[in-house]
């Protein structure tokens, strides 16, 4: 409480000092985006098409890059050398075909880039570098819940396992180094789920993070001699990742104990940990660390208030960090150093860029080398598509709170519709990057605001648990309503021309919003969302299902961890009573629902029973994908819920719909169930 | 007699040579691509059917030689009795039946037994020697029906398999074997006389040489009358299987209907306030439907596998589990080496408990006996009891694992578990989230539906219009076809919100053939009763139907089958005595009696 408090009346403080400036680059946006070009009309399908080429990622020793090629019937996995680049004279250097059909594989470069550790449902392969040769060398106990978990770059010559067995009536939690020729044996044992490890060079154990206790903290310790002590103690919504080993130096990012993840050294003599660099803005947690190649130190780190941020430790890395940022204005970039640091994977992202954009950066001569551009051209070029605005405004109760606006071009914005899009969880965030669907909407002509009202996380422990179970008629509602009264003071957006649309906890905000301000929207889209939150927690503790790790916190102890009181009856009677279901033989704007049918999450009948009791006159549209769970997947499925989205807009604000194709149409047929007043052609 | 059996014998050497050399080959042949001892009744059937065609065409080979007058009167006028030319005649073909079917069966199970590893049971012997029994039953049949006034005689054989040919222990089997073979003996035997055409001489030999043809006549009239019916049906554009679509509110339609349709319309008539949002919400769900289909359990030294899995295959430890009647426990083997791999008991690998029941093997590789779910945890080799049955029930279908439930219908209840996920178990305890008691027992049960609402449930009962197929017997009786569906709360409280009674969609006289012969009908049905089957809901004997139809119809058949017998003992000599055994036979049996009486009593 105590933090909540200091940090609400820092945020109070801190808002004027940068609320003109912000009210000026608002402004500013606003201009530019008016007295831009209208972009055509781009088809629906355009905004949904993936890059030829993705998964890049290059191997630690910097010569090579693996990639995915889909060739339209197959994504294959390739490897590429680096150094045959166009300064050695060829195109590219050459290629290796590692999987023909990689669909289900992941792909991992072990620490010193000699191999490629290929784990996929069923077992583990390895692709050797030298020899060019792949072979699977593991085959899981289904048994023993065996699965692939993870490698570490300190361990060259090991990856890592996870067996899950019972034992005494309690799991047994047991973690295997492999080798490359199948060789297993056991590193660790724990009762409860380990998150992180790092290891040595032989792939002995030095430092690991996992749960602890009854309330599931997690915990940082060192290991050693099969004995461990505890270093540090994050207890829920906290999280300490141990990042960096060197002797008897460790790095971790995490909260320990404040508002922000930030970088966090433990001195072993003092036995104390020691903040080595925090968000200069104190917006952000700290999101990426680089270390310096002899790992000896710190070399920067990266934060998000609004986009990627990074900060050097030395003047020298600051001037490279500089450099780059200034070939990639305004990118989030995701940065992956080679192991001698001299060359660095890039990878930049955008809003306005149809696909993140890959270079190789050359930290000595600060060059910059684009990789797979013609695979990952953008045919939706920049400056007809939405850059990302940042947004900051107060709510009700003064909190500061922060999202994003993407404004269409070319027309007058105080006439433009604007549609809010929630983010899920609710622990979740928006990040302003790259979202088709997003752009998709701009482009006919909608403003779209994508707010992180209080509970989403990236903000610190206060802004995660500000909402105190405040999930009905005010709290998050009044973020978002107030955020987008923020936007429309400002010229941005149509009082009379605004809609609702989010998946998961983003379509129960939807839901709220046409509920307790039934005059206010035009409609709402609605996928996959609870129709009384308490219920569907409820559900997903009962029932189990991917909502939540089977090894992580159960409910009981993860909701009230981030200020949900979950185990008091009034919050769910509360709930309840200010329910979406609860309000809906009232309900008069037009809604249109999606649902997986196979959703373990948001059960379907929830929506069912939703769709039923609505208003006859309101009664809402519904798309229930039979296929789809939590989310759609498949290419014509997800366009099926884009369409549902665009066409509704284009039914209430006229912005255009691409027809739908002979398939989706078929598609819609046979799923869609049209509403009382949400009209469906 | 001796001479009789030596000459038969010489007679049919070289064929039987022959049928023995290709059905050891065969049997090899198949036993090499399957094993043919824990085969299922239905594979098994086709290999029976020849056996039984083999003693039937020996019969007509070798009594059939025999019809024409002349060689009638060279057999029968021998130096022996009758009853010696007939034994003769019947132990030649025993020996020959025994020689080409017994022997080759026996030395592939000894074989098996001796130099294998795979499971041989008691019941195996004794199968063999049943299959001999059925062969050479099939031999007398053909040669009472060569040797008979009318070729129709045929139809006695269909009385021994009523009798006898059931999937149950193949001890119990012995007794109803041994009868039906006694019984088609001593009526074979009785047949062999010098003047075939006379009058079956003596009450009692009349009785017992009629009711098999009985029995056989009124099977072939059940099976004439559905076939007239529905093909009158057909023609007249009237059955309900046959056209576009099944009657309105008949038990068709209700079967043909979705799930979600089948309780919409069994939530019709609902005055419950709920009603209308559910069947709002029903076309938006996918409700499951869960019948009684596991109609049966396997029973100890069963007679033939039932078409349900009894063993499983321990991929990691290349071990194949079989069950074994004899020890009541799975036996090992592996199937590389041929190697025993010891035994699976109650306790788990390498114990010798013995299960109380044979159990089934559930495609989630549990264990299923009528009482009881077990899991097998392969990691640790142990099986667990899961869940346990009230006294007196058992399961009635397969555990169907839907709505991330573990749903279980049984002969008193529709259970529905959950699987403790996050219990450090392989084997996850299962936790009661509802039950609810069969509205009206297991007794033609059609099936359940159920629907996952937001709040509770919605479960559907619908009881069917009392056809109940078993193999490939029907045995209907009239039951009215009903619906009833419930409401089960969060907290697995149920409360009845509709009920509604479904129309017959065919009458009474198609659904049932009591009327047709009532004594007959039951005793058809008699066996199914009686004897131990592992029906997972029992054979109930309907004595009386409740349906005033069928007493007339019956009534009518019985007055006109003794007035058509009247009509024809009048044109015969036969005796007082006997045309009163014919006209009391008429009374109670109706037209198979009828028709009996005209086959055998010869009219001038």
């Amino acid at each position: 409480m105590l933090h909540h408090m200091l940090w609400l009346v820092l945020a109070v403080a801190t808002l004027p000092a940068y609320a003109s400036e912000h009210d000026a680059a608002l402004s500013a946006a606003r201009k530019a985006a008016e007295t831009a070009p209208r972009p055509p009309h781009f088809s629906r399908s355009a905004f949904l098409e993936d890059a030829g080429v993705r998964g890049i990622a290059m191997s630690p020793d910097g010569k090579w890059l693996a990639f995915r090629r889909d060739t339209g019937h197959r994504l294959e996995l390739w490897i590429r050398e680096i150094e045959a680049g166009p300064e050695h004279g060829h195109k590219h250097g050459k290629a290796h075909r590692v999987i023909a059909d990689s669909e289900g594989t992941a792909a991992y470069w072990s620490g010193d880039g000699a191999r490629l550790w290929l784990p996929d449902e069923n077992g583990l392969g390895v692709f050797d570098i030298a020899t060019k040769t792949g072979r699977r060398i593991f085959r899981y106990d289904e048994s023993r819940q065996q699965a692939f978990w993870r490698v570490d770059p300190n361990a060259p010559g090991i990856a890592l396992l996870r067996e899950k067995v019972p034992e005494g009536g309690a799991w047994l939690y047991r973690y295997l180094a492999i080798d490359a020729a199948g060789r297993t044996r056991v590193i660790a044992e724990t009762r409860l789920a380990l998150q992180s490890v790092l290891l040595d060079a032989d792939g002995s154990l030095r430092y690991a993070a996992g749960y602890d206790g009854e309330a599931f903290d997690t915990v940082i310790w060192k290991t050693a001699d099969g004995k461990k002590r505890e270093l540090m103690r994050c207890p829920l919504p906290q999280r300490c990742r141990p990042v960096a080993w060197s002797g008897d130096t460790v790095w971790a990012l995490a909260h320990n104990g404040e508002d922000l993840v930030s970088l966090q050294k433990y001195d072993a003599e003092t036995r104390q940990w020691q903040t080595l660099h925090k968000d200069p803005r104190g917006l952000s947690d700290a999101v990426s660390i680089l270390m310096q190649p002899d790992g000896k130190d710190w070399y920067a780190m990266a934060y998000r208030p609004d986009r990627v941020e990074w900060h050097g430790r030395t003047a020298q890395a600051d001037a490279a960090l500089a450099a780059l940022e200034a070939m990639l204005p305004d990118a989030s970039l995701d940065i992956s150093p080679a192991n001698d640091g001299k060359r660095w994977l890039v990878q930049a992202t955008k809003s306005g860029w149809q696909y993140d954009r890959f270079f190789l950066f050359d930290v000595a001569t600060e060059s910059l080398r684009e990789l797979f551009a013609a695979e990952r051209h953008s045919k939706l070029p920049e400056s007809q598509l939405a850059g990302m605005l940042p947004v900051h405004w107060r709510s009700r109760d003064g909190m500061v709170l922060h999202g994003y606006a993407f404004l269409p071009k070319g027309v007058p914005l105080e006439t433009a519709p604007i549609i809010a899009f929630m983010h899920g969880g609710p622990f979740a965030r928006s990040n302003g990057g790259r979202d088709p669907g997003t752009q998709l909407m701009v482009n006919r002509g909608y403003i779209v605001f994508k707010p992180n009202f209080r509970a989403s996380v990236g903000y610190g422990v206060t802004y995660a648990t500000a909402a105190r179970g405040n999930f009905g008629r005010t709290g998050v509602l009044d973020d978002i309503i107030t955020g987008l009264d923020y936007l429309i003071a400002n010229g941005m957006g149509d009082p009379e021309q605004q809609a609702v649309a989010g998946h998961s906890f983003g379509g129960y905000a939807s839901l709220l919003a046409v509920t307790h301000y039934p005059d206010r929207f035009a409609f709402a889209v609605p996928s996959a969302a609870p129709v009384n939150i308490a219920w569907t927690m409820k559900d997903i503790a009962v029932e189990g299902g991917s909502a939540l790790s089977a090894d992580g916190p159960p409910i009981e102890a993860l909701l009230p961890g981030f200020g949900m009181p979950y185990g008091d009856p009034a919050w769910h009677e509360r709930m309840q009573r200010e329910s979406p279901l609860a309000h809906a033989a009232r309900l008069r704007t037009p809604v249109y629902l999606w649902a997986g049918a196979k959703d373990d999450r948001v059960a379907v009948e929830s929506l069912a029973r939703y769709a039923a009791e609505a208003n006859p006159e309101f009664r809402p549209a519904l798309l229930i994908d039979p296929g789809a769970g939590h989310s759609p997947r498949e290419r014509l499925n997800v366009e099926a819920l884009a369409w549902l989205i665009e066409n509704a807009a284009n039914e209430h604000f006229g912005g255009g719909v691409t027809p739908p194709s002979p398939q989706l149409q078929a598609f819609l047929k046979r799923n869609l169930r049209a509403g009382g007043t949400a009209p469906v052609r | 007699m001796k001479d009789l059996f030596f000459s038969e014998l010489r007679r049919f050497r070289w064929l039987a040579l022959v049928a023995f050399t290709a059905n050891f080959l065969l049997l090899l042949f198949l036993h090499r691509v399957s094993n043919l001892l824990q085969q299922s009744w239905l594979d098994a059937l086709p290999m029976l059917f020849i056996y039984l065609a083999a003693g039937l065409a020996l019969a007509i080979a070798q009594v059939g030689s025999y019809r024409k007058p002349s060689q009638w009167a060279w057999l029968i006028h021998r130096p022996l009795s009758p009853a010696r030319i007939f034994a003769a005649l019947a132990l030649s073909s025993l020996a020959l039946l025994a020689f080409v079917i017994f022997l080759p069966m026996l030395l592939l199970l000894l074989g098996t037994d001796f130099l294998t590893a795979r499971v041989v049971d008691l019941r195996h012997y004794l199968l063999i020697v049943h299959v001999l029994a059925f062969a050479l039953m099939a031999w007398m049949a053909g040669a009472h029906a060569c040797v008979s006034r009318s070729r129709m005689a045929i139809v006695v054989f269909f009385a021994p398999q009523l009798l006898a040919l059931h999937l149950v222990s193949t001890i119990e089997l012995l007794l109803p074997v041994l009868l039906a073979l006694g019984w088609l003996t001593y009526i074979t035997g009785r047949s062999f006389r010098a003047n075939r055409e006379a009058p079956i001489r003596g009450t009692a030999t009349l009785l017992v040489t009629a009711l098999p043809l009985q029995l056989g006549l009124f099977l072939l009239s059940v099976v004439l009358w559905r076939f007239l019916f529905v093909s009158g049906s057909i023609l007249l554009g009237v059955d309900p299987l046959n056209t576009d679509y099944p009657p309105e509110g008949g038990l068709i339609a209700t079967e043909r209907a979705e799930p979600s349709e089948g309780i919409a319309l069994g939530l019709a008539s609902s005055e419950d306030s709920r009603a209308a949002s559910w069947r709002a919400q029903l076309p938006l769900l996918e409700p499951l439907r869960i019948a009684p289909a596991l109609q049966r359990f396997p029973v100890r030294q069963q007679f033939s596998n039932l078409y349900l899995p009894t063993g499983w295959y321990d991929e990691e430890r290349n071990v194949s589990w079989t069950f074994s009647h004899d020890r009541m426990l799975f036996i090992g083997r592996n199937p590389e080496s041929g190697v025993a791999k010891g035994v699976f008991g109650l306790g788990g690998a390498g114990d010798v408990m013995p299960f109380d029941a044979v159990p089934i093997v559930t495609e989630n590789n549990d264990l299923l006996t009528p009482h009881a779910l077990y899991g097998i945890d392969e990691e640790a080799q142990t099986i667990e009891l899961r869940l346990e049955l009230h006294d007196n029930e058992q399961f009635t279908a397969m555990p169907q694992r839907e709505f991330g439930r573990l749903l279980l219908l049984t002969n008193q209840r529709l259970i529905a578990l959950r699987e403790d996920q996050r219990a450090a178990a392989t084997i996850k305890p299962l936790v009661s989230d509802w039950e609810l008691a069969l509205p009206e027992g297991p007794q033609h049960l059609d099936f359940a539906s159920l629907a996952e609402l937001m709040d509770g449930w919605l479960v559907s009962f619908v009881y069917g219009d009392g056809i109940r197929q078993i193999g490939f017997s029907q045995f209907n009786v009239v039951t009215p076809p009903w619906q009833q569906v419930l409401f089960v709360d969060a907290d697995g409280k149920a409360a009845v919100v509709a009920e509604r009674r479904i129309n017959d969609d065919r009458p009474a006289m198609y659904r049932t053939d009591w009327w047709l012969s009532p004594p007959l009908d039951i005793f058809t049905t008699l066996p199914e009763a009686v004897l131990d089957k592992g029906l997972t809901w029992p054979m109930q004997l309907s004595l009386l139907p409740r349906v005033p139809v069928l007493y007339i119809a019956g009534a009518l058949m019985l007055i006109l089958s003794t007035g058509t017998a009247c009509w024809w003992l009048r044109g015969t000599r036969v005796t007082p005595a006997r045309r009163r055994v014919w006209l009391v036979s008429c009374a109670l049996l109706g037209l198979p009696a009828l028709l009996s009486l005209l086959l055998l009593e010869p009219r001038e």
